[in-house]
């Protein structure tokens, strides 16, 4: 290359700021115009995450998101699983993947886990009828404890499951996921109770109880794990921020509660709209 | 490359950058000694008139060099000049870690415009700042330095635009970083920078290797095999892009090539099941397995042939690495460790004895 100054200087200067109005324009974009969903989220869905020695000099803030799935299909995971129970063979061959593959050996077994993951849109639920399934979930294990620990004669430590299902723990469950948009919304319509979200489905076979094996997959990846808070949000997060700056996290169960209004746009990409403390 | 100083030696050679300064000086060093030795040893004597003449030439060649560029005119000047290269790369890599922390330091405090002013900002002042570094930095340690900086403002940029606006990750950033490095690289001679811009423009070519052959491109290091377009683009980069004006840029090109075949060969040798091959994952490591001993030969062979000593030396590295797994493959378990690591030994002492012949071979082939 043997560019005079002004050349270099010029194309340098044309890269940096092209880079910059694409990513501003993509932001423009999914802001501007209908928003596909906007999610009223609390403590409980959102959390300042672990943070780690490296990152201990960033002082900006942003929040993990936490979502849950329902209703296992692995026989040896409990009620707080993180494999979807609706991720059958039926729902597999509607997202693409090819269920005809033999997996009655290890070597078919190892074709059909082979398959590439597939981009989908994921359907994620606030507070609606996998909430409710999962309080029904943790009477049923609390009861189930208390018969254990009468038998035991243990009086101390009563069970908490649904204790920590009422007060704490997340309420969002990724409930579905397709291939069109549009199917998914009209299906999902409630757009203050069901978010889109970008993820990948990766097929998989476990063993049930009787040791044959069945189709299934796992979420491999969520499009938003975290969401960033602007600064004129940053005043709710302050305390938990400074514990976590101190400790390196935050216990969940001790954070304030506050209710933000998380907005998802036109490209699926969310940001807070607002933040109440509570 | 926009180096201010262009110096004409006789006719038709001009000489504009540092590298070959330093390069023509070290010519008439060598010069110098070897006439002092026939001088020395009466196989040739000039006269003394010839003599003051070259001499003069000679230095005035040096002193208008040395007014144009910063050469080493010594062997200590060198030794320094070596400490100031390692010493300016440290702090580069140093200078661009203090800029990552800089920006995090204060980065919750800001509002979002501040933020994206800043981000926008950065890059765009400290790359014309580079160039105005380089046009009064005969040296290049500075502009070294703020080359480095200069790139990870970009990249902060663009990474840290998509935190804060929560974007979907791209690989359409990998390609944007790559042309930045290497247009810092090529402006300025740096070779960290061309490292850089490699690195993204390998990443860039896997990732979309892999979604043409249908995967999320953040998947793509699930198959090694997403690797070997990027090495067969680098090596016809240094195939058929000039790199005369740049010393080292093409060997830097046919390394990373290497790099990015011999390193998917050698993990599908080892995991066969992540190949895109739907065959028996051991028949596939076992033809990776062969498949490395014949490239990295063939790497060697094609080194000594075309005299690229990072080829031969890249080919030779990766030959002893994949003849080593196969011995520890084959023999760690079932030998005592005493003969397992002498069996190593003596293998090295036998390619050693092969690359000697095939060293004395090459002699003999360039005696006239």
């Amino acid at each position: 290359m043997n560019w005079p100054r002004q050349y270099v200087m010029l194309t340098g200067i044309v890269v940096i700021l092209l880079a910059n109005l694409a990513a501003l324009l993509g932001v423009a974009y999914n802001r501007n115009g209908a928003r596909d969903s906007t999610l009223k989220l609390s403590q409980r869905e959102l959390e300042i995450p672990y943070r780690s020695s490296f990152n201990s000099d960033n002082n900006g803030i942003s929040l993990r998101l936490k979502y849950r799935f329902l209703g296992a299909r692995n026989p040896y995971q409990r009620y707080d699983e993180i494999d979807p129970g609706w991720l059958d063979k039926a729902k597999l061959a509607s997202l693409g993947f090819n269920v005809d593959l033999p997996i009655d050996t290890e070597r078919s077994r190892t074709t059909f886990e082979r398959q590439f993951s597939k981009p989908v849109f994921l359907v994620m639920e606030l507070d609606g009828p996998a909430y409710q399934q999962s309080i029904e979930l943790a009477k049923k294990k609390d009861a189930e404890e208390l018969i254990k620990k009468e038998a035991d004669r243990e009086t101390k430590n009563q069970p908490v499951a649904l204790i920590q299902e009422m007060a704490m723990n997340s309420r969002l469950f990724v409930i579905d996921a397709g291939l069109d948009r549009e199917v998914l919304r009209a299906k999902y319509s409630d757009r203050v109770r069901y978010c889109l979200v970008h993820g990948k489905i990766q097929p998989k076979v476990i063993t049930n109880k009787e040791k044959q094996p069945f189709m299934t997959g796992y979420v491999k990846n969520v499009s938003v794990q975290s969401i960033n808070v602007p600064l004129e949000f940053r005043e709710v997060f302050e305390a938990d921020q400074k514990k976590n700056l101190g400790n390196g996290y935050v216990d969940s169960g001790k954070s304030p509660p506050f209710e933000a209004t998380v907005a998802f746009g036109r490209r699926l990409e969310p940001w807070i709209l607002a933040v109440l403390k509570k | 490359m926009c180096r201010p100083v262009i110096i004409t030696l006789g006719h038709h050679v001009q000489i504009s950058t540092q590298t070959e300064a330093q390069r023509r000086v070290d010519e008439i060093k060598i010069f110098q000694q070897e006439l002092v030795r026939l001088q020395q040893s009466g196989i040739f004597n000039l006269s003394l008139e010839q003599l003051n003449s070259v001499a003069s030439h000679h230095n005035a060649l040096l002193a208008e060099l040395s007014r144009g560029f910063d050469i080493d005119r010594t062997i200590v000047s060198r030794q320094l000049s070596t400490g100031m290269r390692i010493a300016s790369f440290l702090g580069a890599l140093a200078l661009a870690a203090s800029v990552f922390f800089l920006f995090y330091q204060f980065w919750g405090a800001l509002p979002t415009s501040a933020q994206v002013a800043i981000l926008v900002l950065a890059p765009l002042g400290s790359f014309i700042g580079t160039m105005w570094v380089q046009s009064r930095d005969s040296t290049g340690y500075y502009t070294k330095l703020a080359a480095m900086a200069s790139f990870t403002c970009f990249v902060l940029d663009i990474s840290m635009l998509g935190q804060i606006f929560n974007i979907t990750p791209s690989d359409n950033a990998l390609i944007v970083w790559a042309v930045f490095a290497l247009l810092l690289a090529y402006a300025c001679e740096l070779h960290l920078l061309l490292v850089a811009g490699i690195v993204c423009l390998i990443g860039f070519i896997a990732a979309r290797t892999g979604t043409w052959g249908g995967m999320y491109w953040l998947d793509f290091v699930d198959r090694p095999e997403n690797f070997f377009p990027a090495a067969i683009v680098l090596f016809l980069v240094s195939k058929f892009v000039s790199h005369l004006r740049f010393t080292g840029f093409a060997m830097l090109y046919r390394v990373f090539s290497l790099l990015s075949l011999f390193i998917p060969m050698l993990i599908l040798a080892h995991w066969g099941s992540s190949s895109y091959l739907d065959l028996d994952p051991k028949f596939i490591e076992h033809s990776y397995q062969i498949a490395g001993f014949l490239f990295s030969a063939g790497a060697i062979w094609l080194g000594i042939r075309r005299h690229w000593p990072e080829v031969v030396n890249t080919g030779e590295v990766f030959f002893v690495i994949f003849l080593y797994t196969k011995f520890q493959d084959w023999w760690w378990e079932a030998m005592p460790k005493y003969l397992f690591f002498m069996v190593m030994g003596l293998t090295a002492a036998l390619i050693n004895g092969l690359l000697k012949h095939l060293r004395e071979t090459q002699s003999g082939d360039a005696k006239p």
